[in-house]
């Protein structure tokens, strides 16, 4: 394993599937951090093992269309599986030509992203796949923490009687403490990300906190 | 910005629902899900000679939309949308869409979290204008994470123009500030972003500051994270004829404003 070193502290370089527990794998996973930080990678390499460990990984998007969605996840996929194999709820408010496997009219409607979500277990079934959650914090400018909460509880709940887990991404500066608080409690496994430099730190909190690490891509940094 | 404001009032929609017999919770639910779309929920009673448990829209006085109230109140209930693909939608939230979403006295957090998602939304674009309003432009350079964000939208592509009052230098930044002089613009925190011409991604937030009771404004001595700090009159908006009457408006009313042609 590679060692990094600057002038204030050294800081080994995994993978995110190395740090995980390896008990997290069907647990529902919380990927904190600044808006601007690379925790969508983490988050997107969390979502890749989804072909791993059983299905094409289903996602809820609130800031990305369907399309811009699975650009940006393309690099992520691993070869051998067209990104089609998707199955995107748009949440964005689109217009109405855009092209989405379910969409809702506004991230408001939680129960239309309920609904997609069925709609997705219809058609594909479950067990072994990832659900992202892209992100809460949109949801949080459409609806109170109360009923967000509640519908993230739901929506992890769900995924686990069918076998699934979610992973789910939240931005650290626009949170207070309490809130931040509430929402970890639905997460058995929280990885927080921080910006250092020129590179993307991570630490995973669960039963016990790790140690910082650097990110490092899972499959190779194919962008 | 206040004819911004006032044109966002004006297009504030009600939901007035006749002789309602459900449970205060249930209403409670229906107007928080409804707050989220921008609108308003009244309740009226009638003589009780007519139909019950009517839910009307409407909009300056003119009828939008209207349906029972039951096919409102299944939309609230999303535990069921998990259980079932089944449930029907409503169509008089379908058509609420989009439209502008008034909200009142925001707190601090929830302006910051509209303006990062904004900000996003800018920044995978990679392109159009943005202009943001920050009241004073201590507020961004006392802000690493502001100055990270404006300078990564700059770099991405995107035309960025910060404003506020010269209370503070910023030096070496690749985007554009304006010094607000005058003060025309020391009350209002506002981002307006054209999206590149893309309607999935115009937003607008526009907001004004409400002085205290000694006039003072709270924004011009607190830390603009402290979350006392003062109450806002605030609309935001990601309707992209909506946004772009707002370019249009903001145009007309500040020669600062540094808008494309």
């Amino acid at each position: 394993m590679a060692k990094v070193t600057n002038e204030d502290a050294t800081f080994e370089k995994q993978t995110v599937a190395e740090v995980l527990p390896t008990d997290a794998g069907g647990s529902d996973v919380l990927v904190i951090g600044p808006t601007l930080s690379d925790k969508d990678q983490i988050a997107f390499d969390v979502l890749a093992d989804s072909w791993e460990t059983g299905r094409a990984p289903f996602v809820i998007t609130a800031t990305d269309t369907d399309a811009q969605f699975r650009d940006r996840f393309a690099p992520f996929v691993p070869a051998g599986h067209p990104a089609e194999e998707l199955y995107v709820i748009d949440c964005t408010e689109q217009t109405p030509d855009s092209q989405s496997s379910c969409s809702v009219n506004s991230p408001v409607d939680l129960t239309g992203i309920a609904i997609c979500l069925s709609k997705g277990y219809d058609q594909y079934g479950g067990g072994g796949r990832r659900i992202l959650l892209d992100t809460i914090s949109t949801l949080l400018i459409y609806s109170s923490m109360d009923r967000v909460y509640r519908f993230l509880s739901k929506l992890n709940s769900r995924a686990s009687e069918l076998g699934d887990s979610t992973v789910q991404l939240l931005d650290s500066d626009a949170i207070d403490t309490e809130d931040r608080n509430t929402l970890f409690q639905l997460f058995p496994t929280v990885i927080e990300v921080r910006d250092e430099a020129d590179r993307t730190l991570f630490r995973v909190h669960g039963d016990s906190e790790t140690s910082w690490y650097e990110f490092q891509r899972q499959q190779g940094d194919h962008r | 910005m206040r004819a911004l404001l006032d044109y966002l009032g004006q297009q504030a929609r009600t939901v007035t629902v006749y002789d309602y017999s459900g449970t205060a919770e249930q209403l409670a639910e229906l107007e928080a899900l409804l707050h989220g779309y921008g609108t308003h929920l009244e309740t009226a009673d009638t003589d009780g000679s007519g139909p019950a448990d009517i839910a009307v829209l409407h909009q300056n006085g003119s009828v939008l939309d209207a349906c029972a109230v039951d096919s409102l109140l299944a939309r609230i209930d999303f535990e069921r949308g998990f259980e079932s693909a089944s449930q029907p939608g409503s169509e008089l939230l379908a058509e609420l869409s989009g439209e502008v979403r008034v909200k009142p006295a925001l707190t601090i957090t929830e302006m910051v979290r509209l303006s990062r998602d904004f900000e996003r939304q800018a920044l995978r674009e990679g392109a159009g204008e943005l202009h943001a309003g920050f009241q004073q432009l201590s507020q961004i350079a006392n802000s690493d994470r502001t100055v990270e964000m404006y300078t990564a939208l700059a770099e991405a592509g995107v035309d960025a123009s910060v404003y506020g009052a010269p209370d503070a230098t910023l030096e070496d930044i690749p985007f554009t500030v304006v010094e607000d002089e005058q003060g025309e613009l020391e009350r209002h925190w506002f981002l307006l972003y054209d999206g590149d011409g893309n309607p999935d991604r115009k937003a607008a937030l526009v907001s004004e500051e409400c002085p205290t009771e000694d006039g003072s404004l709270v924004s011009t001595v607190a830390d603009a994270t402290d979350q006392t700090a003062g109450d806002y009159d605030s609309y935001f908006t990601t309707d992209p004829a909506t946004v772009d009457e707002l370019f249009e408006l903001a145009g007309d009313e500040y020669e600062l404003l540094r808008l494309r042609e």
